[in-house]
């Protein structure tokens, strides 16, 4: 197996597991199930972004930050979730981990 | 009570979701630090040696270790300390209660050990609460019940006191008129007695089937007419009084009536007759009293509590109370159903 081909396995694992993982999280109606899912891609977003970060050349800094940063919103979507006191933080919550996951496949293939 | 041990689960999570965030912080510090420290190292062109690079990594996975180690404490403290504001919130609802704010819920957030907490306490002070108005409640009849009877009781005593003294003022009465006295003066007492005991024995009613209830309005009637007739002209019209039946407690009936006699010796125009009417009429008893009201009134204090018994009373057999009064004429009808 070459590089690409492993990338490209990568790539459909990275999309597949992405792509099940927010499907569950907005579409189950179990609380106990929704909260797993959203742990699950909270820690899933911070792997990727880690990946992101460590993927690139060691000079592209800005690169890394952009990495890290999308990161972050998954934890900022963590702490939203787990701290806060309002109806809306579920919703919220949810929509933070999601942008986190998607654009860091992104950002990770194609920028 | 539940065993879910939902609390400690809680914190578990809590402790997990720190770690989860201090090892992500961990590896970004480090990463970046290790990241921008040799890219300053080849942007100044300088190399550094095996040993420098480990010491130089041994000291940023330190200092980053120990930052992270700081993170998780903040973090972990910063999650906590959201669950134990709503310890807070108990607390405070819990000392609103003690100083007998008793209409203060606490409010019932999440589902752990601290939720089933305010759920018990809100419990607590809701069953105190309606404790306390059933409390209220049985309180203000009480005193209700003493008020009238009380009031009720004065129109026999009244009556006792009006033969006593008729009975010692003139000394040269008949054995027959003494006699006359006496009994009346008996029938009164008993009456009191009748009223006392209910009070005793906390408003037990004793009603009782009678086939002729007109019977009974003709007996009560005539001891309420003499009471009357020193003072005041009565007109009864029974014209419209067919017989009824029905069950009838004989004190409450003697009450409305005494009731009404104590209005017309407070407000009534002596010059002016007191009517009276006792009518059936699709299966209701219809009685209907009217008197002219004595103007300047007499001052005499008013707790209204007279009207107030007739229509406890009256509201026991379902009947209605309706009075209309003018500046000096004062028109009550009580009505009770009965069976032909």
């Amino acid at each position: 197996m070459n590089a690409l081909g492993a990338l490209l396995i990568l790539f459909v694992v990275l999309v597949v597991v992405s792509f099940l993982g927010i499907s569950f999280l907005f579409l189950s109606k179990n609380k106990k199930l929704q909260n797993g899912v959203f742990f699950f891609l909270a820690c899933w977003g911070m792997l990727l972004s880690w990946m992101n970060a460590t993927s690139g050349p060691s000079n592209y800094v800005g690169r890394q930050l952009l990495a890290w940063a999308i990161g972050f919103i998954a934890v900022i979507a963590m702490l939203t979730r787990y701290a806060g006191h309002s109806e809306n933080r579920f919703p919220c919550s949810n929509i933070l981990v999601s942008l986190s996951v998607v654009l860091s496949v992104l950002t990770m293939f194609f920028v | 009570m539940s065993t879910n041990r939902k609390l400690s689960k809680e914190i578990l999570i809590t402790i997990v979701i720190s770690a989860v965030i201090s090892i992500f912080l961990f590896a970004f510090l480090q990463l970046m630090a290790t990241s921008i420290t040799y890219n300053y190292f080849e942007q100044q062109r300088q190399t550094i040696n095996s040993y420098l690079s480990g010491t130089l990594q041994l000291w940023i996975n330190g200092i980053c270790f120990l930052a992270s180690v700081f993170f998780f404490v903040v973090i972990f403290l910063f999650l906590l300390s959201q669950k134990l504001l709503y310890l807070g919130e108990i607390i405070s609802g819990i000392e609103a209660l003690r100083t007998h704010h008793m209409d203060y819920i606490i409010p019932v957030v999440g589902d752990n050990e601290f939720t089933e907490l305010a759920k018990q306490i809100n419990y607590l002070s809701e069953t105190e609460r309606q404790l306390k108005q059933k409390e209220d409640a049985l309180k203000e009849d009480r005193e209700k019940l003493i008020r009238s009877l009380s009031h009720d009781i004065r129109t026999p005593l009244t009556s006792i006191l009006s033969y006593s003294e008729l009975m010692s003022s003139k000394k040269d009465r008949t054995p027959k008129e003494m006699d006359t006295y006496i009994e009346l003066m008996h029938k009164k007492a008993l009456q009191i007695k009748g009223l006392t005991d209910r009070l005793l024995e906390n408003s037990i009613r004793n009603p009782e089937y009678f086939d002729h209830g007109k019977f009974l309005l003709e007996q009560i009637l005539l001891d309420w007419e003499e009471d009357l007739s020193e003072d005041y002209h009565c007109e009864i019209d029974w014209s419209e009084c067919s017989d009824f039946k029905g069950y009838f407690d004989v004190q409450e009936i003697r009450r409305i009536f005494d009731n009404l006699l104590t209005n017309i010796q407070k407000y009534a125009d002596e010059t002016a007759p007191v009517l009276l009417k006792l009518s059936v009429l699709e299966n209701q008893l219809l009685i209907w009293q009217s008197n002219q009201i004595y103007l300047p009134q007499k001052t005499v204090e008013s707790h209204k509590l007279g009207i107030e018994t007739i229509r406890s009373i009256i509201s026991r057999y379902d009947g209605t109370v309706e009075i209309s009064s003018t500046e000096n004429t004062f028109h009550i009808m009580i009505s009770i159903p009965v069976n032909l």
